[in-house]
């Protein structure tokens, strides 16, 4: 093993030893206050609806960690080097979600003398339940790109730049694609169709499912499919299979772009990650690969996924060079 | 994929961009049944009249690169990759042919020997 692997498999083995105290612990140490067998499994309605020995809870519990654990050790999927952020946040995801569902199958079942008569599940427990792994995600993987400096970049920021001609055009499109989020979106149609033709006895959970379902159809159809397209404008964005929502950066506001290999995990997940306004960095993030990132004037960055995005990158780096006639700013790069 | 246009190349601009776009294709840097982006973007960027983006597309279409589909716009089809590639192959044997003061049907006489 070399020396970044081995800082990574004592990073893994720490959090998930933490992990697995965290969620078993409080658990085992209380169980004399806990009913046995425990209410592991909440229905629709919030009621208990299932139950599970201690034991056997606890033990589910520690597999939620060790499985990601094993994940992302070093070596285990590849030998990618710059997966490091995304196998910390992973099992940094996991451990968090696993002492939190410890937690709060503690604090309904505390002091109940039967499963059946646990507390019940409220939909705001959803919120801190994934949260916080998200949160612990995002820092791990902020973290782990400190940690593991340059992991993620293919190639040094800047460093490539497309020589153009005085008076050459040019323009480069690519497009990024998630499969996965299309097949969600096209299940949830089929499913609207086939309720539209029931009889409309359907209990009230069902409507305020499909009511969610309406409003994240929309927002997964815009993340399915990107395209980035460069011109000496600039560069835009364009979601979805139509393109009609467009993100704009104007090339001014642009001080060089890079090609690197985003893990989507190390960004906080899928999605528009982060922001620019508040958090200085965001990510359009449909899967994980190729991506380019965007280093802009007033120290913000912006990253994409995008297919090819070396050739994208090269092209925004020759305008700025001949917009100025030096190459794109050569400062030190910056540890992300 | 990449279109770069150039005023001092001496070929017109409409095969200038549908080399461009020929080359993206086999080299795969376009899927099969991926879109192109819409003419009008291209125009814009490029600085060029619509009617030549359309031009350059219209004739990837009749090599068999290209499909235009009412409504999907402009897709690119992989199965003729083979094809694209002798087209382009018999252009430059073509242009080199002209340069050398062959006529066509030289060239054709010229193929056959091969």
């Amino acid at each position: 093993m070399s020396n970044p692997e081995r800082r990574l498999a004592v990073w893994v083995a720490s959090i998930a030893g933490l992990g697995v105290l965290a969620s078993a612990g409080p658990l085992l140490l209380a169980a004399s206050h806990l009913p046995e067998p425990l209410a592991s499994h909440f229905g629709l309605s919030g009621a208990p609806d299932d139950k599970l020995p201690l034991v056997a809870f606890t033990a589910v519990l520690a597999g939620l960690v060790l499985v990601p654990a094993v994940l992302a050790w070093p070596r285990v999927r590849g030998t990618k080097p710059g997966s490091a952020p995304g196998r910390l946040a992973l099992l940094g995801f996991s451990s968090t979600l696993s002492a939190a569902l410890g937690v709060l199958t503690l604090w309904l079942n505390w002091e109940r003398a039967v499963w059946t008569e646990a507390g019940h599940f409220q939909l705001w427990f959803l919120l801190p339940l994934l949260g916080l792994p998200m949160a612990t995600a995002a820092v791990l993987g902020a973290l782990g790109r400190r940690l593991w400096p340059g992991s993620g970049v293919a190639s040094a920021p800047g460093a490539q730049a497309l020589p153009l001609a005085p008076g050459e055009r040019a323009y480069w499109s690519g497009v990024a694609h998630n499969r996965w989020f299309l097949l969600i979106v096209a299940g949830m149609v089929i499913q609207f169709g086939i309720f539209s033709l029931l009889p409309s006895k359907a209990p009230t959970a069902f409507g305020s499912a499909l009511l969610i379902q309406l409003l994240v159809l929309p927002v997964l159809e815009l993340l399915s499919r990107i395209r980035v397209s460069i011109n000496e404008q600039g560069l835009t964005i364009h979601y979805g299979h139509l393109g009609w929502i467009r993100q704009r950066v104007p090339l001014a506001r642009i001080v060089r772009a890079a090609a690197f290999e985003l893990e989507p995990l190390a960004h906080g997940g899928w999605g528009y990650r982060g922001s620019l306004r508040w958090r200085g960095r965001a990510a359009v993030v449909v899967r994980s690969g190729s991506a380019l990132r965007l280093e802009l004037r007033d120290g913000t960055q912006l990253s994409v996924t995008v297919d090819d995005a070396e050739t994208g990158a090269s092209l925004l780096n020759g305008f700025l060079q001949r917009g100025t006639g030096l190459p794109p700013s050569s400062s030190p790069a910056l540890a992300v | 994929m990449l279109v770069r246009i150039s005023g001092r190349d001496e070929s017109p601009l409409y095969s200038q961009i549908a080399g461009q776009l020929r080359r993206a294709i086999t080299e795969g840097k376009v899927q099969a049944g991926e879109r192109l982006p819409p003419a009008r973007e291209l125009a814009e960027s490029l600085q060029v009249h619509m009617h030549t983006v359309l031009r350059a597309y219209d004739e990837l279409r009749q090599e068999g690169l290209l499909e235009v589909r009412r409504g999907r716009g402009v897709v690119v089809l992989g199965s003729s990759q083979g094809r694209a590639r002798l087209i382009e192959l018999g252009r430059a044997f073509r242009v080199e042919g002209e340069r050398q003061g062959l006529e066509l049907r030289e060239l054709r006489k010229l193929l056959g020997e091969i």
